[in-house]
């Protein structure tokens, strides 16, 4: 009971890895095949076809790449022209009075005691009916004072905050999510992780959507507070405004597929129940669920003006610890959900074409990988990489199309909506973050590959470090 | 009722919705904040795209010839002077512009350089790894990528040298090419990132000028920076310097002054 392990799935790991090598090997043995007289025809080597077959090859794998870059890259064009200029649906925000539903707060918290208490007095604060509102902090095995900062909150506001502490089960937050939904009653769980601090008005604003029977979960916007730290906070704020306030509040507009991100956000108990709860062995339960209530039939509703506070990484070893968590979660949803989605009759075309880009976002990176394999292995075998047109027009999309990356153009059009222009300057230097990216997504995919589909490893979640100097005097 | 709202003036209703009670506009809060979309949205794309390949069909070629002549003169005065060869181009029948490529022979490396370079590379990664991979991690993973090309580029041409098939004039005029290539893909590519936003028209302009101007001017100096350093450092580091100072640093130096134009107040 205590391990969690990803299914193994031998015959995809072995697919999976044999179009990884083949992907990393054969421009690998391009680059080879360029000075190593035993691969080279000209030197007495391999006959002249393996040669042909290899740059011929070499030249597909590119262009596919060049050819979902691309894709990808349309697809930020159309969302940022949307965002910018296309009816902006907000079709709950003007529910202000209402018979409002129970409502019950999750915040797994595990070592927590920097920022629970920030979390706790802004939730306390809310704007919602008492007797409707409950709050449960669930203390996940902490050893650092959390449970007592809960505690005292639970004896200051009884009733209101109701605490749960676990000693056993599986670890990781999808499992404590799903104990604690376990004794709910309450309509709607809202979820906040622990360094989260939500303003007065947003649990009205998160559960309002949640009248409209077909929606299953919602999702607010996030806002990083520490953005001035670093430069990596700074990218990583980037990000988050091109993330939300583009690309989500345009999935929203076109009736596409808002996704549900984990925090800030909530499920309506019922569906939740109806597609099978949360899953723990899911590293990414955020996707999962998103997926899920999408095959069921629910629609999940992004709120733009939810807005939300949180902490972001300052160190770049957590914000790779961080990525590789999304890009294996979301790629463990990938292979759950790909086939399921593509054979779904309950779905448009738009919402599939655009839930199967979503679910790939984070292949891009390995493929971006291969794919400058591939044009450094034609370079150095003196064959055309690409026309000198094409090779700006792939740089560009390149530029623009990494995995949780929004495309430059989208950071700006999303920072001229906040009205911070200034910051639009820095966004040459995501290329820092892009190469990071780049990186860690692919050791993620190689990793979900090998360690969890064929050897069926035991699943880590791996804690987000905080850094807030401790909880503010009561 | 419906009658006296059409006697009202045309958008008052909307001029008033958003005019607080000291007659100042009531901003959107930025989630509901978008662009309001006008006939300048259309007709500045229009304008500047025609306006832009328009001057690009009619300055390109001089554009090109000035690259030659920087070329010439730079190469003088770093005591390096070279043929120029014409190479004549030819886009879609329309842009006709002729790339001046000096002529310049770079040596192959020698052992000790292969050796130099190769060392060099190993140090670099050491040295990030061991001084940067807490705080500069990105930096680590450039330079690490940096050091394997470097390291592939030294077996090469350790192995095989009389197969590497670039010269340094060809090296340039890819590098050109792919310059020329940015400056006529950039209008269309601007039309939809740049041109949509609500700066004003003025102001469309003289960004469009300064990053035309800014990349006409950086792209024949970064060649004649890589002819010099393959001059002095031999063949070895070409691979390199194609693979990380070529195309994408032009995208790179594109995407930072797009990112300073648009931050312009509107």
């Amino acid at each position: 009971m205590n391990e969690a392990r990803t299914r193994r799935r031998p015959v995809a790991a072995v697919l999976l890895l044999l179009a990884f090598a083949s992907g990393i090997l054969l421009p690998l043995a391009g680059i080879a095949a360029a000075w190593l007289p035993v691969l080279a025809p000209r030197d007495g080597g391999v006959p002249e076809a393996w040669y042909e077959f290899l740059v011929g090859a070499l030249r597909i794998m590119l262009m596919t790449v060049a050819a979902i870059v691309v894709v990808y890259t349309v697809r930020h064009v159309v969302f940022t022209l949307n965002r910018m200029f296309g009816h902006q649906r907000h079709p709950y925000l003007d529910v202000d009075t209402a018979d409002w539903p129970r409502v019950v707060v999750l915040i797994p918290a595990h070592d927590e005691a920097a920022v629970i208490a920030h979390a706790l007095e802004a939730l306390v604060d809310v704007d919602y009916p008492r007797e409707r509102l409950r709050i449960m902090p669930i203390d996940d095995r902490s050893t650092d004072g959390t449970w007592a900062i809960i505690t005292d909150y639970a004896g200051r506001h009884p009733g209101l905050v109701t605490p749960l502490k676990r000693t056993t089960g599986r670890p990781g937050k999808a499992a404590v999510i799903r104990d604690a939904t376990e004794s709910v009653r309450e309509d709607v769980i809202i979820v906040f992780d622990a360094d989260y601090v939500p303003g007065r008005g947003l649990i009205k604003q998160l559960v309002a959507p949640f009248f409209d029977a077909e929606v299953g979960a919602v999702m607010g916007r996030v806002v990083p507070h520490n953005t001035a730290r670093n430069l990596l906070t700074r990218l990583l704020d980037l990000e988050r405004a091109g993330g939300y306030q583009v690309d989500q509040q345009a999935r929203m507009n076109l009736r596409l597929v808002p996704q549900y991100g984990g925090s800030v956000g909530g499920a309506r108990t019922s569906a939740l129940r109806a597609v099978g709860g949360w899953r723990d062995d899911a590293l990414a339960e955020d996707t999962d669920l998103t997926y899920r209530l999408l095959l069921h039939g629910y629609k999940t509703v992004y709120e733009n003006r939810c807005e939300c506070y949180e902490e972001v990484p300052e160190v770049w070893q957590e914000r790779n610890r961080q990525i590789m968590r999304w890009a294996k979660g979301h790629n463990q949803a990938a292979l759950r959900y790909f086939v399921p989605l593509l054979l779904s009759r309950r779905l448009n075309l738009l919402e599939k074409i655009d839930g199967l880009l979503l679910l790939g976002v984070y292949v891009v990176a390995p493929l971006l990988i291969m794919g400058f394999l591939c044009a450094f292995a034609l370079y150095l075998l003196g064959e055309r990489v690409l026309p000198p047109a094409l090779g700006i027009v792939l740089g560009l999309a390149t530029f623009s199309s990494l995995g949780n990356f929004a495309a430059f153009f989208e950071i700006a059009a999303a920072l001229h909506i906040d009205g911070s222009r200034h910051r639009i300057r820095i966004v040459p230097l995501n290329f820092i973050g892009f190469l990071v990216s780049l990186v860690n997504i692919t050791r993620a995919c190689l990793s979900l590959v090998v360690e969890d589909l064929l050897i069926g490893k035991e699943l880590r979640w791996e804690k987000t470090a905080r850094y807030r100097n401790g909880p503010p005097a009561s | 009722m419906a009658g006296k709202l059409r006697d009202l003036p045309k958008g008052l209703l909307s001029a008033l919705r958003y005019q607080s009670h000291s007659g100042r506009l009531i901003r959107q809060h930025r989630a509901l904040r978008r662009l309001n979309f006008q006939r300048a949205n259309v007709l500045h794309p229009i304008v500047l795209v025609a306006a832009s390949y328009t001057a690009l069909y009619l300055l390109l070629p001089e554009i090109t010839r000035a690259w030659g002549l920087l070329f010439g003169f730079w190469l003088d005065v770093l005591g390096r002077p070279a043929l120029l060869t014409t190479i004549p181009e030819d886009v879609f029948g329309i842009f006709l512009f002729a790339l001046a490529v000096p002529e310049t022979v770079a040596r192959q490396p020698d052992v000790a350089e292969i050796g130099i370079a190769a060392s060099l590379a190993l140090g670099a990664m050491l040295a990030s790894y061991l001084a940067g991979r807490r705080r500069w991690l990105p930096l680590v993973y450039f330079v690490w990528g940096c050091a394997a090309i470097q390291l592939v580029a030294c077996a090469y041409f350790y192995v095989a040298p009389y197969r590497y098939p670039h010269t340094l004039a060809s090296h340039v005029a890819d590098g050109l090419r792919a310059g020329t290539s940015l400056l006529l893909v950039l209008p269309l590519l601007l039309s939809f990132t740049y041109y949509v936003f609500d700066h004003s028209l003025p102001k469309k302009l003289l960004g469009t000028i300064v990053i035309f101007a800014a990349l006409a001017i950086c792209i024949p100096v970064l060649y004649l920076a890589h002819v010099v350093l393959v001059v002095g450092c031999s063949l070895v580091i070409m691979p390199l310097l194609f693979t990380v100072l070529g195309t994408l640093y032009q995208i790179a130096l594109f995407v930072a002054l797009y990112a300073w134009v648009v931050s312009w107040e509107p």
